[in-house]
């Protein structure tokens, strides 16, 4: 940490630095927006072929027991 | 007797594979810039020389390709862009369709059902935004403003999460949702059997058998 004995502007620093929003719109934007997306698209995948899977084979058994 | 139809043609094919393998890749170490986590990974930029070569490959690839089969290209842009109200219909009979296997409500489809053609138009799209922002980062490193180079790493990521998460969604769909085995055969061998054509593409197998069709 640096202490500064005199205002900002006698070292040539930002009187009132701001975090820049393309910054802002990165961190707390599109990196949570992207955890969630790939999250819930693996879940919603998993829970899709687990459900389809079970529907599938119960046709084929009702086909099969249709057939013998 | 089996009848098969082409559905997609060699040129067609090799662009689909080489352009997915050099998109994983691109996904892969992309990724590690995205997961702090995996930033570890990324160290000595030998991720940032892989994301590269890869991504000269897929810039690379299309741009061969297309002089190469024009009217294969035009029609597969002219088919990204054109929706109608089938497509609604589709969105809303999908879910029981790829849940319970119960196709009765899906509407007829062209060449490219709806939910293919929405990857298709986010393949071309975010492509697109992909190689624009990329090229900036890659070339005006040191010439652009740190806020251009920053919204770049934005739109880079924007289109990254879309696109990756609809590429989860196009490999479990091409390769493990237990409905598909003809879409897999259509990119993997060109050709669909006609039973599954008109079945599932009923307005492109019209358009076939009228030989009318351009060969995507």
């Amino acid at each position: 940490m640096y202490v500064l004995d005199d205002h900002p502007a006698v070292y040539g620093l930002p009187v009132d630095p701001q975090i820049a929003a393309s910054t802002i719109a990165w961190q707390d934007v599109i990196q949570p927006i992207g955890w969630v997306v790939g999250g819930l698209t693996i879940l919603g995948l998993g829970f899709n072929y687990l459900v389809a899977r079970a529907n599938i084979n119960r046709e084929k058994e009702k086909k099969d027991a249709a057939r013998s | 007797m089996r009848q098969e139809v082409e559905k997609y043609s060699k040129p067609t094919r090799i662009l689909h594979w080489v352009h997915l393998v050099s998109f994983c890749v691109l996904f892969l170490t992309g990724l590690v810039l995205f997961v702090p986590g995996l930033g570890i990974i990324a160290q000595d930029s030998w991720t940032r020389v892989i994301h590269r070569i890869a991504a000269a490959i897929f810039i690379i690839a299309p741009i061969i390709y297309i002089p190469l089969n024009w009217k294969a290209t035009l029609r597969g842009i002219k088919e990204a862009f054109s929706w109608s109200a089938d497509d609604i219909g589709w969105l809303k009979a999908a879910p029981r369709y790829y849940f319970l296997g119960d196709e009765a409500g899906m509407p007829p489809q062209g060449a490219m059902n709806t939910g293919q053609r929405l990857w298709w138009l986010i393949v071309l799209v975010s492509g697109v935004v992909f190689t624009i922002t990329g090229l900036v980062m890659w070339f005006a490193k040191t010439t652009a403003s740190a806020a251009v180079l920053q919204w770049m790493v934005f739109f880079h990521d924007v289109a990254f999460i879309l696109a990756g998460a609809m590429l989860l969604l196009h490999i479990y769909l091409g390769v493990i949702h237990p409905l598909m085995t003809e879409a897999w055969k259509s990119i993997y061998k060109g050709t669909i059997s006609s039973e599954y054509a008109k079945k599932h593409h009923a307005k492109w197998y019209k358009e076939v058998t009228r030989g009318k069709e351009v060969k995507s």
